[in-house]
């Protein structure tokens, strides 16, 4: 649908995008999403592997530790640093006065870059550590057995070995990475830089939908670009063995060397978590302001309902795309619920631009003009589902998989109908699994910035929007207490997170 | 004359475990030798193996290799990439995500031949147009022939193989074990391997050391271990066997039972019987030690293994396991047999 309409004529607009901003867009994008993959995966992979393949002090509990930055929402730790760097001021003027013009405009222009680098970079490196984690757990103790008794040491068989087969989680991992950066709308509005995904807004807000649908089509091609390129360098090569699964041992580290583990581990997890908690922290008690209340009150209400009613659908229709098709043996169930999957993959601002038409176009037929009032709202439900689904449908197909087939059969077999064994089997299993769908969807919800900044309606605020904007106006002490009422929602989901992780064999 | 691999007094113990898992265990190599460790689940071949790598330390004891010590109680002196030991693991452990050129390999140092290695290496097992292939797109036999050149080609001075066969059909493991036992004796390699199937030990070892809760029951050649097993478990492990008390049949002591047999032995208090031991005949024999009525029959094609009810002429009961073969007809249930000793076939006991 969105493909179709962006075929349509762009007019003048579209001329004027293509000559002053696609190319900087694009380039900006594809710059920026392989700067935070490169360096996410350096430090994923390195802080899995020493939590993974070494004992020391203090392991089990940097172990969930380093998950917690995924808790934080990436503008608001940006509206943490952006603040820092206001306070390297004196910094410039040295290097001006002492450099020469040159350096200091180059400082100037790599600054955002590595603003933003850094906040992607810290908040998002955990996907790349828990999808390395679970490999490194599963990894079989005999493959790098293997190779140390054909003379490879420790660090030797790591590469040679380890790391080449963990190399579908660190892309899963990355590819996750990846799709955030390119859906970021806050950390690169806050510092500045000029990617595809503000282009999309930017030229809706001009009024040039179908240059918008363009600009969206353009990130998702660079994202599917990015996965088929990992693909097609795989090959044939597996990557699973049917080698038992053995856990390696652990080797225990001294002393001087568990110092070197924690600091490590250590930089990411502050500069994820620490810092800008710690920032948001100060200035609330500092500012002791407290006038906003009403406000916040009001947004963090906003907040609550839709992720409310956003996870509530998103869980019925897992339960349905999972256990559902089952008992009542849908055929095609299997490709509706990957495509249901396909949503996270969708950039945001692709579904906003094609939700937002959808909606024009159904209150353009006679007798639902109502629907343009309340529009925005159900439109962004309706996103929210779209692109929520994925993290509903996952926790629940997981345990759906361990839950043994022959329990619904049973019940079947004594008499239930489908339904029934449905209400009486499958969901009483599932409860721990639909619950934690709910949850993750819930913080989700609660956390998205970039659809409900651009599909909301007019004069709707979020805690996510108000805290953004307050940042963006410069108004960070202000936005204190919404952002560490949102990091507390990101919290709860890493919780549940952590929870489901463990249960993984 | 110093032996080639000599392992002394090598105890390991397992955190939380109350027995250990090895207990004071030695024992030798000679070059050139195909030696097997044989167990039960548990009974700590495994951990012995691993131990040889280099993969795990002993609590104490030491282990020696052509007077290089290469472990001395709980210090590993040479870590195992140094000790240039190839080991077969229980199920390949192929690399998943390098072709099989690239997996056999693996162990060798860049050099110019090392191509020519690979090649050599896999015509000896005939899959010379598979070095391109991943591990995944191999059949288990393929995998397991690969497994065993990639350990090969760095011509290691020791080899070990962890229950190599184990994931392959009977058919396939009959052929296998065959190939590589010849594979190992032409390219002249020490070679140590850990199986659980006695069969597989018998059939392809120089030596057989077996183990059981850590400790070492038995070493000696396939045969010896065999015919004169040193107790009651290593003989029903080597296969079929009955324990009889002499009294039970009720033989005179002045008038030999068995022909053949050294009047010395047969003041021996027990008598084991291995099923091709005995033969079967009609009711009525003289020389029968004992009669009995078929309760069990077992039909493998070429023989039968058939279990006897037996009362001894003291009137005591007891069961005997015997082979027939070369009789088309299978006996029913309570058929009544004689049974006669083959000449100087019983293994006697004190």
């Amino acid at each position: 649908m969105v493909g179709l309409r962006s075929l349509g004529d762009g007019g003048e607009q579209w001329g004027r995008i293509v000559e002053y901003r696609l190319w900087e867009q694009l380039g900006s994008t594809a710059l920026l999403i392989m700067l935070v993959a490169f360096f996410a995966i350096g430090i994923g992979v390195t802080c899995a592997w020493l939590v993974s393949a070494y004992e020391f002090r203090g392991r089990k509990t940097l172990e969930w530790l380093l998950i917690l930055p995924l808790g934080v929402p990436a503008f608001v730790a940006g509206a943490a640093y952006l603040d820092g760097f206001e306070h390297l001021t004196p910094a410039f003027l040295w290097i001006r006065q002492n450099l020469g013009l040159d350096a200091f405009l180059f400082t100037q222009k790599m600054l955002p870059w590595i603003g933003a680098t850094l906040v992607l970079v810290v908040t998002l490196y955990p996907y790349v550590y828990m999808s390395c984690r679970a490999a490194f757990a599963g990894q079989q103790a005999d493959l790098i057995e293997a190779a140390r008794t054909m003379g490879c040491s420790p660090m030797k068989a790591f590469l040679r070995v380890v790391l080449p087969l963990a190399r579908p989680a660190m892309a899963a991992g990355a590819a996750l990475v990846a799709m955030e950066t390119a859906n970021d709308y806050g950390v690169v509005s806050l510092f500045g830089l000029n990617t595809l995904t503000p282009g999309v807004f930017r030229a809706w807000s001009e009024g040039s939908l179908v240059s918008a649908m363009r600009l969206a089509f353009m990130l998702l091609a660079l994202i599917v670009f990015v996965m088929i390129l990992e693909r097609a360098q795989r090959g044939r090569r597996g990557f699973a063995s049917d080698t038992r699964e053995r856990p390696l041992a652990r080797l225990a580290l001294t002393p001087a060397r568990t110092m070197m583990a924690w600091v490590v581990i250590g930089i990411p997890l502050f500069l994820g978590f620490g810092w800008p908690v710690l920032r948001f922290l100060t200035w609330a008690i500092s500012s002791g302001d407290f006038a906003g209340w009403p406000e916040y009150g009001g947004a963090m209400f906003n907040s609550a309902w839709l992720a409310l009613f956003a996870s509530v659908f998103v869980v019925l229709t897992a339960l349905w795309l999972t256990a559902g098709r089952k008992a009542w043996q849908v055929r095609g169930g299997v490709g509706m619920q990957s495509l249901a999957s396909l949503g996270y993959a969708i950039p945001s601002a692709l579904l906003a631009v094609g939700v937002g038409a959808i909606v024009s176009d159904i209150a353009g037929i006679h007798g639902f003009a109502w629907l343009a009032l309340s529009a925005s709202a159900v439109g962004l439900v309706f996103a929210y589902w779209v692109r929520f689904m994925a993290v509903g449908i996952q926790p629940v197909a997981a345990a759906q998989a361990g839950v043994a087939s022959d329990l619904h059969a049973a019940a079947r077999t004594l008499g239930a109908t489908p339904g029934r064994a449905l209400l009486k089997v499958d969901m009483r299993l599932l409860r721990p699994a639909l619950f934690a769908a709910a949850t993750l969807c819930f913080v989700d919800v609660f956390k998205e910035l970039t659809l409900t900044l651009v599909m909301r309606p007019f004069d709707f605020e979020t805690l996510a929007t108000l805290t953004f904007r307050l940042s963006s106006e410069g108004r960070i002490p202000e936005a204190s207490l919404p952002a560490l009422v949102l990091v507390a929602g990101g919290m709860l989901g890493v919780v549940v997170m952590n929870r489901m992780l463990k249960r993984q064999p | 004359m110093s032996r080639f691999l000599q392992v002394n007094r090598i105890t390991r113990r397992f955190a939380g475990a109350d027995q250990a898992a090895l207990a004071d265990v030695s024992f030798d190599l000679n070059q050139r030798e195909f030696v097997t460790l044989v167990g039960a689940s548990g009974s700590g071949k495994t951990t012995l193996l691993r131990l040889l790598a280099g993969l795990e330390t002993p609590d104490a004891g030491e282990i020696n290799l052509e007077g290089e010590m290469l472990s001395r109680g709980k210090q590993v002196v040479v870590p195992p990439e140094q000790r240039n030991f190839g080991f077969v693991f229980q199920n390949h452990a192929l690399f998943p995500h390098l072709s099989v050129s690239a997996n056999v390999g693996f162990g060798l140092a860049k050099q110019e031949d090392k191509r020519q290695r690979i090649n050599e290496l896999l015509e000896l097992v005939g899959l010379e147009d598979m070095e391109n292939r991943f591990p995944h797109e191999l059949s288990g036999g393929e995998q397991q022939r690969i497994a065993l050149v990639r350990a090969l080609a760095p011509k290691p001075r020791l080899l070990m193989m962890d229950e190599p066969f184990s994931s392959l059909d009977k058919a396939l493991r009959h052929e296998l074990r065959g190939e590589t036992r010849r594979l190992i004796e032409q390219q002249g390699i020490t070679t140590i391997m850990v199986t659980h199937d006695t069969d597989d030990a018998l059939a392809v070892s120089d030596r057989i050391v077996v183990l059981k809760d850590g400790g070492v029951e038995q070493i000696g050649a396939p045969a010896d271990i065999y015919r004169t097993p040193a107790n009651r478990y290593v003989a029903s492990a080597f296969g079929a066997c009955s324990f009889l008390e002499r009294d039970a049949l009720g033989a005179r002591q002045e008038q030999p039972l068995i022909r053949g047999v050294e009047p010395s032995s047969v003041a021996q208090k027990e008598l084991w019987l291995r099923p091709e031991d005995l033969r079967l005949k009609a009711p009525g024999t003289d020389e029968a030690i004992a009669a009995g009525a078929v309760s069990e029959v077992f039909y493998h094609g070429s023989s039968q293994l058939i279990t006897l009810e037996c009362s001894g002429r003291s009137g005591k009961s007891f069961t005997l396991k015997a082979i027939r073969s070369g009789d088309k007809n299978v006996p029913e249930t309570g058929t009544r047999f004689d049974v006669v000793i083959r000449p100087g076939q019983a293994i006697f006991k004190m």
